[in-house]
């Protein structure tokens, strides 16, 4: 296999495909196939889990035979500070309060963006808090703590 | 007699959606809508699902007047961005085509007038065919059973699949990984947990609100994050006079208005079709039709009119498939169906008759936010050319904050959050290895409906799988799905390069056409 072939977008997705399917097969045989006439939990997820991989193994088969394009290099900072600062967010929500789950994700993400200012994005981080707690707290009664230690 | 019943529904619905809260909640829904959709970076989907939370709180017509005011209201203002900076949009992205050329030639406030007139036509037709089209459906529909739904989604799902932008094959793969993240949670017939992995916060299912925006809002801005997006127009250069067009550019305009208008509506009409795929058609035909084809892409007023006139046919056509039997057009339609179930009302051939308040009120809060997105975009536009000049960089932290607290709201858990979050990581991964993620959420939807009535037509027929094929509607219905396949098919075989110049229709950042 040439290794333009190993970035093909469509030999990786196909490739994905097959495993996902693989998944959904070896899964849904522990729910229970039943019968055409009483069909059993397994059986619907089972009938998809085919199709799939029918349509994975072409897939991995067309982008062998006709390459399509090969895969984008993925931007690796914003994708990570932008889970980051999600991650952290859904973390500290409850513990900590609102204000400091927005001032993190505001700043955490901003830094994803090539153009950073540190002093707008703190204005921009409080903004959104204050706007965040008037609208979601107060007007939607939200119950969330502007800050709980 | 027939106008007289008319003008009653429309009485009825104005009694609906002339409610001072619902008249409220049109004109936040539109300018939201119009409002996310000028504004780089955050598609339609996403801004559905920000909002999707606040139907909890309101009563169902209120709900889904601002859902479906956001969703019109959406493409209205996405070909603001698309003339102005170039922006590819899903649903406007074939306007760049020839808008952003347009306004390199200073005709910016010509192209941005013509495309709300066109805007307004395609809408007040499609808002026609909805009102004439969709009670003789409904009660067509009435005499369904088992067999003719599972028919009506298999059709539904080749629609998503072939329709949408890309592989055929990926976007069936997208479609069917969407059916089963749908089966994920406790299956109603058996009782049996699938897909859960253990994990008690999945016995439910997981929201489609979650899905959405993680896989168009997350994933959207992990992709532009990166990206320096400098705004270079001056607000001060779209003034009221340079509006107004020229004697030719009004008389090659209203043509290819009323083609596009004509187009949307008739698309819009088929369940998986949708505005993009519409607004593409548009183009293309405009093409075909012009006498000097080579104009297109340097500036032809034809090619932003007539697409946008398309996509907001089908925007409001493709509420006939989505209420009357409950198969989403495209993905919004998809989260809307979802926002209405969760108030307990299903959409099908039912709905008109048991929800006459519900269905009028929509049609006249059609009315309604049209004319008020057409005082947005007339009197108003500076307004937004000038809300085009705030910098990316200040815009998606803010974006990013309302979804994470509009997941979170929804029932107050930071799973959901994190789930957004691995749905985002699902989207970039799509987006980079070339699938469509717009199947995934129609697969959503359809998924759990297919299975329930596989099984019921499977009852009736004593385990006999030849009901589908006994039934005439229902065959005539696979029927038309297999032909579908069958043509889609073929043109993949027949014309590889104008197949991939279709799959790459997302114009370049330098607004070059690839044609």
């Amino acid at each position: 296999m040439s290794p333009a072939a190993l970035r093909d977008t469509d030999v990786i997705g196909g490739v994905l495909t097959v495993a996902v399917a693989a998944g959904v097969l070896i899964e849904s045989s522990g729910f229970g196939y039943g019968t055409v006439l009483r069909m059993g939990p397994g059986y619907f997820p089972t009938v998809l889990g085919i199709l799939l991989l029918g349509l994975g193994l072409a897939l991995t088969a067309r982008g062998l035979q006709w390459q399509s394009e090969p895969i984008a290099r993925p931007q690796l900072r914003p994708v990570v500070l932008i889970a980051a600062a999600i991650t952290l967010f859904a973390l500290t929500l409850t513990t900590f309060g609102l204000a400091p789950a927005i001032m993190l994700l505001v700043v955490v993400s901003a830094y994803a963006s090539p153009v950073r200012r540190p002093l707008v994005i703190g204005l921009l981080g409080v903004g959104l808090t204050i706007f965040a707690y008037v609208v979601f707290v107060r007007l939607l009664s939200l119950h969330l703590d502007l800050l709980r230690w | 007699v027939v106008i007289v019943e008319i003008i009653d529904h429309l009485m009825l619905g104005w009694r609906e959606a002339g409610t001072w809260q619902n008249l409220f909640y049109c004109f936040l829904g539109v300018t939201l809508g119009n409002l996310l959709g000028v504004l780089p970076g955050v598609g339609s989907v996403a801004a559905v699902s920000i909002l999707l939370p606040v139907t909890y709180h309101v009563p169902p017509a209120t709900g889904l007047i601002m859902l479906a005011g956001l969703y019109y209201g959406a493409v209205y203002g996405a070909v603001t961005g698309a003339i102005l900076l170039n922006i590819p949009h899903t649903v406007s992205a074939i306007e760049c085509l020839d808008g952003y050329p347009m306004a390199r030639k200073g005709r910016a406030g010509v192209a941005l007038f013509m495309t709300t007139m066109a805007s307004l036509c395609g809408s007040t037709v499609g808002i026609v065919v909805l009102a004439l089209f969709a009670p003789p459906l409904a009660a067509v529909a009435l005499t369904f059973r088992s067999p003719e739904y599972f028919a009506l989604v298999v059709l539904g799902m080749t629609g998503a699949a072939v329709l949408a932008r890309g592989s055929p094959i990926k976007s069936f793969v997208s479609v069917i990984i969407g059916m089963l993240i749908g089966l994920v949670g406790i299956d109603v017939t058996s009782g049996v947990a699938r897909f859960t992995f253990g994990f008690t916060n999945l016995l439910d299912g997981i929201g489609i609100g979650v899905i959405a925006m993680g896989l168009f809002g997350v994933s959207e801005i992990m992709i532009n994050a990166g990206i320096v997006v400098s705004p270079a127009i001056q607000p001060s250069s779209i003034s009221w006079r340079s509006l107004l067009p020229t004697r030719e550019e009004w008389s090659l305009s209203w043509r290819a208005i009323l083609r596009g208008t004509g187009i949307g509506a008739g698309l819009g009409l088929l369940p998986g079709a949708g505005p993009v795929l519409a607004s593409i058609m548009g183009y293309a035909i405009e093409k075909q039709v012009a006498r000097e084809p080579d104009r297109f892409g340097h500036g032809a007023i034809e090619g932003v009119v007539a697409p946008e006139a398309a996509a907001n046919a089908a925007c409001q056509t493709g509420f006939v498939p989505t209420l009357t039997l409950g198969i989403p057009a495209d993905p919004i339609m998809a989260v809307m169906l979802a926002a209405l179930t969760v108030k307990g009302i299903s959409a099908g051939p039912d709905f008109i008759n048991t929800h006459p308040d519900l269905f009028w009120g929509l049609v006249v809060s059609f009315i309604i936010g049209n004319i008020l997105l057409v005082i947005w975009h007339v009197p108003f536009i500076g307004l937004w050319v000038r809300l085009l000049t705030i910098p990316f960089q200040l815009l998606f932290p803010a974006v990013l904050v309302f979804m994470c607290i509009g997941v979170y709201s929804i029932q107050q858990s930071p799973m959901d959050v994190l789930m957004m979050l691995i749905f985002g990581g699902i989207g970039y991964l799509m987006r980079l290895l070339r699938f469509a993620p717009a199947p995934l959420l129609i697969g959503l939807v359809l998924g759990p409906a297919m299975e329930q009535h596989l099984r019921r037509s499977l009852i009736v027929s004593h385990g006999d799988p030849m009901i589908f094929l006994q039934r005439p509607v229902s065959a005539t219905i696979l029927a038309a799905a297999a032909a579908v396949l069958l043509w889609t098919l073929y043109k993949s075989f027949g014309s590889a390069p104008a197949q991939r110049a279709i799959e790459n229709g997302v114009p370049q950042k330098t607004g070059q056409p690839n044609e």
